[in-house]
């Protein structure tokens, strides 16, 4: 018969605590063993369902910690040299969880759009209301989850936020993507779909699943 | 993200990564670039080692901010993932970009 202790004890096994310091301290965390990472100081989600045919890394962070570090070049980093991934797929991989890292703290956990960052003064201000939302403990403490589940040939990585999503009509259309000269916004879900071997937007847009085709990772 | 001007003022180099947060450096640089009247205008790319969207965006913003003197904004040698970024998004068809 197993205890609570000791189902707590299992539920807790792999799971590290990052202290919010620092891009290095992160990067500590999230070596292995550990298989989640959770910031210092915020309510740990349930543990992420298990897949026995899958290995995973999870990160749990603070909007205000995406905004101050740079928590997906970080995560990036542990996957590829947890999956020993080609510089090929880890620059798709990073750029891809970039974009989706800042479009889940801007447009998700903080409700902003990119509209007002179409120039010098536009982008100042824009950066001023982001301070002025992380003043709030509401928006700086909310989360953003990202988890990572591979198999040998398949990587997958997942970003939730805390926001209220999205409708599918307010997305760019193929049209406005293409128009990259305007600076504000349109290019990051061209850049998603271009880098990525499939997106998968769910839940008005709160979910983002990043897949990525491995050429026969050994785990 | 870092950067360095030369001697005349209205060529920079940027290096490492220009991301999202990059905001206060390349707000810096756009403060440099309107104190000279030299040109050309360029932006050196060479040792830039990361662009996110929001990055291309600023690149954008100083193009624009750049043709208000009528001046003209020129792109130095992107390379690795930054020349990639460009490809994905078209933007060698938005600046005049020295290989």
């Amino acid at each position: 018969m197993v205890d609570a202790g000791q189902e707590q004890d299992s539920a807790n096994a792999g799971i590290a605590c990052w202290d919010g310091a620092s891009a290095q301290s992160l990067m500590q965390a999230l070596l292995s063993p550990a298989a989640d990472c959770i910031e210092s100081g915020v309510t740990a989600p349930g543990p992420a369902r298990r897949n026995a045919s899958c290995r995973r890394l999870g990160m749990t962070v603070t909007a205000q910690s995406v905004y101050r570090y740079p928590v997906a070049k970080v995560f990036a980093r542990a996957l590829q040299i947890r999956l020993d991934l080609s510089l090929e797929i880890h620059e798709r991989v990073l750029t891809a969880l970039q974009e989706a890292m800042i479009n889940a703290m801007l447009h998700g956990n903080l409700g902003l759009d990119s509209g007002p960052r179409n120039d010098l003064e536009g982008l100042a201000a824009s950066h001023c209301v982001i301070a002025a939302r992380f003043a709030s403990e509401y928006s700086a403490r909310s989360l953003i989850r990202v988890q990572a589940t591979w198999t040998r040939t398949r990587l997958r990585v997942v970003v939730r936020d805390s926001g209220d999503g999205f409708s599918r009509n307010e997305l760019p259309s193929v049209d406005e993507r293409l128009a990259a000269a305007r600076p504000g916004s349109g290019r990051g879900l061209m850049i998603l779909e271009a880098l990525c071997d499939h997106i998968g937007i769910q839940r008005r847009g709160t979910v983002i699943a990043l897949n990525f085709v491995l050429p026969g990772v050994e785990t | 993200m870092k950067f360095n001007f030369d001697g005349t003022g209205s060529i920079v180099a940027m290096s490492g990564d220009f991301t999202f947060t990059d905001h206060v450096a390349f707000l810096e640089i756009m403060n440099r670039l309107f104190e000279t009247r030299a040109e050309p205008i360029v932006i050196d790319l060479s040792q830039l080692e990361f662009i996110d969207s929001a990055g291309l965006g600023m690149l954008l913003i100083a193009r624009d901010e750049v043709g208000k003197s009528s001046r003209k904004l020129t792109l130095r040698a992107p390379k690795g993932q930054v020349k990639r970024m460009f490809s994905v998004t078209r933007f060698e068809t938005l600046f005049a970009i020295e290989t």
